[in-house]
């Protein structure tokens, strides 16, 4: 009996956070597999997958989000079952999602306090004592944030570090951070990781989500790696390396993970699409810009710049002020999306949330959407031929989706991404603007879709590829485009497409 | 990928659920009422229904984009009126008459559409305005025309049979079966799918969502006035409130048969389905004796339930 208690003692020390053969279906989907891992005290543990792997599930079993189906969960030296993410507030749990839960129209204070912590006995909000308490938090951190700001006046980053000021305001033994840096430059991953480390020092234990390899080398003590829903290996701080969480995580070893460019050097041939001086009122202004035929040109920009409204200039998702457009030599009258469709070009759009895909429709209907005409006979749709159109682009991208009549909705992202670059090609098109093609999806998917980008360029035809990510740039473009406030200020090309030199022009080093 | 299963069970319950209902409701008077079940009975039902059917077409194509039109009432009504008033005032024959009445649809529709389309108006306020506008001038000229009877040619629409069966029944059997299989197939109609469940992508490819929407409006239009003119050819005289409040009914006739207020989903036979379920419903309170005042509230409440199931179903889509 004794030594059991011992046991216990011990194990309640070591063992904060216990997860033990949970396992969750969805449907026909199985998310998790008896995943069983723990988390010690006060450590910051990365929890490392493929999108699709159960990363996002297991949090949110753990946050009474969601009901497990099987397993057990200790947290504390308790056995636990979390009901709700309120229950799990009081159990001394916080987690920060994706997608922030901020109140735009309200105070820094206020947004840290949500719940109207402090009151007058007359119930009114104690507001000299709330902002003090909001003082107090943010100055904990080394921040300087003003607690009487609006949200809405703050940057992604800032809104973000109230956000985790929130989570904390209440104290929780465990927070748990879903992707936190997604939306976040360099320079704000820094302040991000400072105050996770203060929070270890405090003794918060740190559940941190993520697919950014290089973060997790720099803020992990321990890596815990899923795949597939199932439980990889979980490495100590000593043994992290990037090739050995990426070998873990997509389970072979991929040498690069950019596809190779096959020249650097192209022979000049004409313009497939040719933008003259293109500008529009409180937008882009004076924007030359060249697409040949069969190469990829990048555009590169900060945040700001100018690179989204380009793209959407350039797809005649809106309209321009001044300046010629030209396809194939020939100035078009009418710039709109249906239009340059009709001449070759496709547009794969920057935000899959928000366009690009429907979501609520399946699969087939998804790919048939630009090509109706082709696939209908006397203007009535043939679903026949157009499953097995669907079904040939599956199979081509690998795109793992149980049938053709599967919903977008269903799929993990980078399956959707890949789906949504099938609805483009599957155009067969001369020129294809892609906005961001990689975003928020995992490595293998995104060394999947490099090398169908750059097979595209292969079967003679033009890219335009605006990304926010440089070696992604470097490694598959024949020339970078760089904006500067919101123009384009320099073309590089060869052995000009490096780092420094397209962050010295896009940061404003040079004219 | 949460919701998935969940979702899937709504999903089938949203499409089929009118069907259930309807038998259950169709049974259950069945059993505990001997006058409901009788040929008489069924078709008077179906008879009613077929005056106001043709209503919830052109309601059903702007729901499936996500869209709505508050006036149709208002245009059920003023259509059949203007009709008239052009025979009786205007000494219109009645062919042409209905043509005119048919185009000042077109021209009210065109300005519904135009207005959303154009300026982003937000629709429902826009033809909440546009039905209290048209309502307006439709009592004016109910003012003008007194209780007048139509002419002969005008009331005869509504009797006009074809072995028996009223035309307007035989006319909406032939327009569910047509508009189901190209709601399905017809590329033309596909497109208002696309553009119901995202705008914007069916904007990325290819599809022109205004020109789409603004036909769809003047569709609505239309198809409330071709409704209105059969309800006022069957009434056969001007009658006060014609068409009052119908927009509520069609929205809840619509979404119980598994539309919905997000755009995306519905079809023609489903909502009517749901007006069928509506006409048994109130036809069995009639049954039951309780009071026609009632009528309203058993309208209101199931707007209510089948606005809460629709948000209910898809409420995920703010979740993207």
């Amino acid at each position: 009996m004794k030594k059991t208690g011992m046991l216990r003692d011990k194990w309640k020390k070591r063992l904060f956070l216990d997860i033990q053969t949970i396992t969750k279906n969805f449907g026909a989907v199985e998310a998790l597999k008896s995943v069983s891992f723990s988390v010690k005290r006060g450590e910051v543990h990365t929890i490392l997958g493929e999108n699709g792997a159960g990363k996002s599930t297991l949090v949110k079993i753990i946050n009474g989000e969601v009901k497990p189906d099987n397993g057990n969960l200790y947290f504390d030296g308790q056995q636990v079952h979390v009901r709700d993410p309120k229950h799990a507030h009081s159990l001394g749990i916080s987690m920060v999602h994706q997608e922030l839960s901020i109140f735009e129209n309200l105070s820094v204070a206020e947004n840290i306090f949500p719940n109207s912590t402090y009151r007058t006995p007359l119930g009114f909000i104690a507001k000299k004592e709330l902002l003090h308490k909001a003082k107090e938090k943010i100055a904990l951190f080394g921040l300087d944030i003003d607690p009487k700001e609006k949200l809405i006046d703050l940057s992604l980053a800032e809104q973000q570090i109230v956000e985790i000021l929130r989570s904390i305001s209440l104290d929780p033994k465990l927070i748990i951070l879903d992707e936190p840096t997604s939306g976040l430059k360099r320079t704000e991953v820094r302040n991000l990781f400072a105050i996770l480390r203060k929070l270890k020092e405090q003794g918060i234990t740190v559940l941190y989500i993520s697919h950014r390899i290089p973060e997790i080398l720099e803020i992990s003590d321990r890596v815990t790696v899923l795949k597939d829903g199932f439980y990889v290996d979980t490495v100590e701080k000593e043994g992290i390396t990037e090739k050995k969480l990426i070998t873990l995580m997509v389970g072979r070893e991929i040498d690069t993970l950019y596809a190779k460019k096959t020249s650097d050097s192209k022979a000049e041939t004409g313009a497939f699409l040719e933008l003259e001086n293109i500008g529009k009122r409180n937008s882009i202004h004076d924007v030359h810009l060249k697409v040949r035929y069969n190469e990829i040109i990048g555009v590169f920009g900060l945040e700001g710049s100018g690179t989204n409204e380009l793209s959407r200039i350039m797809f005649g998702l809106e309209s321009f002020d001044e300046g010629i457009f030209r396809l194939e030599g020939k100035q078009m009258e009418k710039v709109t999306p249906a239009e340059l469709l009709r001449n070759g070009v496709v547009y794969l759009s920057r935000n899959r949330k928000e366009a690009g895909l429907f979501f609520d429709m399946t699969a087939s209907e998804n790919m048939g959407c630009p090509v109706l005409d082709r696939y209908a006979r006397f203007k009535f749709l043939d679903y026949g031929k157009l499953q097995e159109f669907t079904e040939s682009f599956i199979r081509t991208f690998g795109i793992v989706i149980p049938s053709v009549r599967t919903k977008p909705k269903n799929l993990s992202g980078g399956n959707q991404q890949k789906l949504m670059l099938s609805i483009c090609l599957g155009t067969d098109p001369k020129c294809i603007i892609i906005n961001e093609p990689t975003r928020g999806i995992d490595v293998g998917a995104k060394a999947e879709i490099h090398r169908v980008i750059r097979g595209l360029v292969e079967s003679a035809r033009s890219v335009v590829m605006i990304s926010s990510e440089l070696p992604e740039l470097m490694s598959l473009c024949d020339r970078v485009a760089v904006m500067r406030n919101m123009t384009v200020v320099r073309e590089l090309s060869g052995e000009r497409i490096n780092e420094e030199t397209i962050m010295t022009y896009a940061a404003g080093g040079k004219k | 990928m949460t919701h998935a299963q969940k979702r899937h069970i709504d999903v089938n319950f949203g499409q089929y659920s009118i069907f259930i209902f309807t038998s259950a409701i169709v049974l259950f008077l069945s059993l505990t009422s001997e006058n409901f079940f009788t040929y008489k009975n069924i078709y008077s039902i179906v008879f009613g229904v077929s005056i106001e059917f043709f209503t919830i077409i052109g309601f059903t194509l702007l729901l499936i984009m996500g869209e709505i039109d508050l006036s149709v009432g208002s245009v059920f009504g003023f259509i059949g009126v203007f009709s008239g008033f052009l025979m009786l005032v205007a000494g219109f024959p009645v062919v042409l008459a209905l043509f005119c009445g048919i185009c000042c649809a077109v021209i009210i529709g065109f300005i519904n559409g135009f207005l959303v389309v154009k300026f982003r108006i937000n629709p429902l306020m826009l033809t909440l305005g546009m039905m209290i506008m048209i309502r307006g001038v439709l009592n004016a000229f109910i003012g003008a025309l007194g209780g007048s009877t139509y002419p002969a040619g005008y009331r005869a629409i509504a009797r006009f049979k074809i072995s028996e069966i009223h035309f307007a029944i035989i006319l909406m059997a032939i327009t569910i079966i047509i508009l189901e299989v190209l709601l399905r197939k017809y590329v033309g109609f596909k497109k208002l799918y696309y553009v119901g469940e995202n705008a914007e992508s069916a904007r990325i490819y290819g599809l022109n969502a205004d020109r789409i929407k603004l036909l769809a409006y003047i569709t609505c239009s239309v198809t409330a006035g071709i409704a209105g003119i059969l309800a006022a050819s069957r009434s056969g005289q001007t009658v006060f409130n014609t068409g009052l409040g119908l927009e509520f009914k069609m929205v809840t006739a619509a979404v119980l048969g598994g539309a919905s207020l997000f755009g995306g989903k519905g079809s023609v036979l489903n909502s009517f389905l749901g007006l069928f379920f509506l006409a048994v419903i109130l036809n069995g309170m009639v049954m039951y004796n309780v009071d026609p005042e009632w009528q309203g509230v058993v309208v209101g409440i199931f707007l209510i339930a089948a606005v809460v199931i629709d948000t209910r179903i898809n409420k995920e889509k703010f979740e993207y």
